[in-house]
């Protein structure tokens, strides 16, 4: 089973994008991340919604004591107005290295191991310079049970 | 091999190996105060040149490594990992914060004592990072700076961590040289810490507390923080607490039981991997085990393994008793005098560079003056002194100390920087008022 079935094309992020440009292009496609290209066109990196969402939203001392926090909390008021901030934010502080790549002609079972060695649940696919899209943990789970269906 | 082969040097050249082992500390020890490259990689470098260039032998340099300092760090290392994942430390941090309405004022105090304490029984980075967010939480909730809280928290440290054997390594490195018990510190030094720690809560109170607010609303979110959900393993909670009370009642008891404290922390340690680890699949006992290991900081247990030969380098060639008679010379012999500048000279040091090469040093160099004061017995207000200044004066800047450094990063990294020349304006005259208490003590309690 190889990964040309299963991969979903996007836009990139590039430099100087806003933070709701990533966001749109991201949930329109249905996958958590983007590659991410520089003015020149060269590929930096990539961005990803929980990064963005970890660093513009929680700070670590957040995470770390998550499970005590109360419901009320001092940091939620103004939430919509700092939602709004968030999303005007340029994309370029949030990305991230390294961009970890495969090609389309990879067996799935090579995708799924890179996936669990890298704690990730994502991979972007480059032929070459060419990019052809982003293979997501989802994408296999729906390959897989369009290949159930089919023995049924 | 013999102790005669381990005293025969070859050192390359022909060179003089006072020339050549002096140099290699010189250098290393400047290499390590600029900074620019990993202690544990310069002390190791340090270390394996001295065996190199022929000062040492690697059988001489083994005679060097204290095991008792490197298994006793590494044993308790092992323990508050695991005992931080079942979140106790978390727990009553927040429980004491709680406890006082969520006033700021009755934070700080808080805070500060749970600092102390936890200090003196764990190692003083752990100590902050555990309290540091829980700090920076509650100041956000109260939207009060974090700066008064940051900075006691620091002072705390560094104060508690003085108090027992355990709690600092230039402590573990003088009992483990001495030897002390873990008793003999806790009769000797305790007794002072918590009126070093009261007058520095006193001077806090003075700059910030009075002035210190927050509204009712803010309090009310912290007293709703839940506690008890910081305890994420009730199982591993009971397991942890347990090791660590035998191995505290281990240390306190060590005398009778003739054994030195390395042993007991490292058994502790094998003990809790154990308990955590019963019933398990193998693959899942050596996840958790690497794990564990994992959260040891070896970067401090190679520093000091590189530290230890290079020590041992200067002392056979005789540069550190060398060293002793000018000490000696400069202070006339004079038991007091000798005590008071070991006492000075150490937290004014340890206040611009890593105290643990300096601790290193002193200890072979205090051990050299037996005979001047009549014997080994007779050294004790030298050895209280080298481990209040060493300690205490970690507080006189932000670099004075490991755990000054982490508050520092994780603040900063929070949005709430930490900058050196301010910190130093306050931290190093209350540095001084401790050494001053510190004089005090030593002087009547040892000296008169």
């Amino acid at each position: 089973m190889k990964l040309k079935g299963i991969l979903t094309s996007t836009a990139f992020a590039r430099e100087g994008m806003k933070v709701r440009d990533v966001f749109s292009i991201c949930v329109e496609a249905g996958v958590p991340a983007l590659p991410y290209l520089n003015s020149k066109g060269e590929r930096r990196g990539f961005v990803s919604l929980s990064s963005v969402m970890h660093h513009g939203c929680l700070p670590n001392y957040m995470v770390e004591l998550a499970m005590v926090l109360g419901n009320h909390l001092s940091c939620v008021k103004d939430a919509r107005g700092k939602v709004r901030e968030l999303m005007n934010n340029p994309i370029d502080p949030y990305i991230e290295k390294p961009l970890r790549s495969i090609t389309s002609d990879t067996p799935v079972i090579k995708a799924m191991a890179i996936l669990e060695k890298y704690h990730s649940s994502f991979l972007f696919v480059f032929d070459g310079e060419e990019y052809r899209g982003v293979v997501t943990a989802q994408g296999i789970a729906q390959r897989m049970l369009e290949i159930d269906a089919e023995r049924e | 091999m013999s102790e005669h082969a381990d005293s025969v040097m070859n050192v390359i050249f022909g060179w003089d190996p006072v020339w050549v082992a002096g140099t290699l500390f010189v250098l290393t020890y400047a290499v390590i105060m600029t900074e620019r490259v990993n202690r544990a990689i310069v002390a190791l470098l340090g270390g394996m040149l001295m065996i190199m260039s022929g000062v040492l032998n690697q059988h001489a340099a083994l005679r060097g490594e204290d095991f008792n300092t490197l298994g006793l760090l590494t044993g308790m290392m092992v323990i508050v990992a695991i005992t931080r994942r079942s979140g106790v430390f978390q727990f009553v941090a927040i429980w004491s914060a709680k406890k006082v309405g969520a006033h700021p004022w009755g934070i700080l105090l808080m805070l500060s004592v749970v600092t102390a304490v936890f200090s003196a029984l764990l190692d003083n980075v752990t100590t902050v990072l555990l309290i540091v967010p829980v700090t920076l939480l509650i100041t956000q909730e109260l939207k009060v700076t974090p700066f008064p809280f940051l900075f006691t928290e620091i002072l705390s440290s560094n104060i508690g961590g003085a108090a027992t054997l355990i709690g600092d390594p230039p402590n573990i490195m003088i009992g483990s040289a001495v030897p002390f018990s873990f008793n003999d510190f806790l009769f000797n030094l305790a007794p002072i810490i918590p009126l070093i720690l009261l007058m520095t809560l006193a001077v806090v109170w003075g700059i910030w507390g009075r002035k210190m607010h927050a509204s009712e609303t803010a309090r009310q979110n912290i007293m709703e923080f839940n506690e008890r959900n910081s305890i994420t393993d009730v199982r591993l909670l009971k397991q942890s607490l347990f090791v660590l009370t035998a191995v505290i009642s281990g240390f306190i008891l060590a005398h009778q039981l003739h054994l030195e404290p390395a042993t007991i922390a490292l058994f502790g340690a094998a003990l809790l991997l154990l308990l955590t680890n019963i019933r398990r699949s193998s693959e899942s006992q050596a996840k958790d085990v690497h794990a564990s290991f994992a959260e040891v900081e070896w970067i401090t247990i190679f520093f000091f393994v590189g530290l230890f030969i290079l020590v041992h380098g200067v002392e056979r060639v005789g540069l550190l008793e060398r060293l002793a008679n000018a000490v000696l010379d400069f202070t006339g012999g004079d038991l007091t005098n000798t005590a008071l500048m070991i006492l000075w000279i150490s937290a004014i040091f340890s206040a611009l560079v890593d105290n643990i090469p300096f601790v290193a040093t002193m200890i072979p160099v205090i051990k050299s003056m037996a005979p001047v004061f009549g014997g080994a017995e007779n050294l004790a207000p030298l050895w209280w002194s080298l481990a209040l200044g060493a300690c205490l004066g970690g507080n006189g800047s932000l670099i004075g100390a490991s755990a000054n450094l982490i508050v520092a990063g994780y603040a900063e990294q929070a949005g709430h920087p930490i900058r050196f020349v301010p910190f130093m304006l306050l931290a190093f005259p209350m540095m001084l008022m401790s050494i001053i208490i510190s004089t005090i003590y030593i002087y009547f309690r040892y000296l008169v």
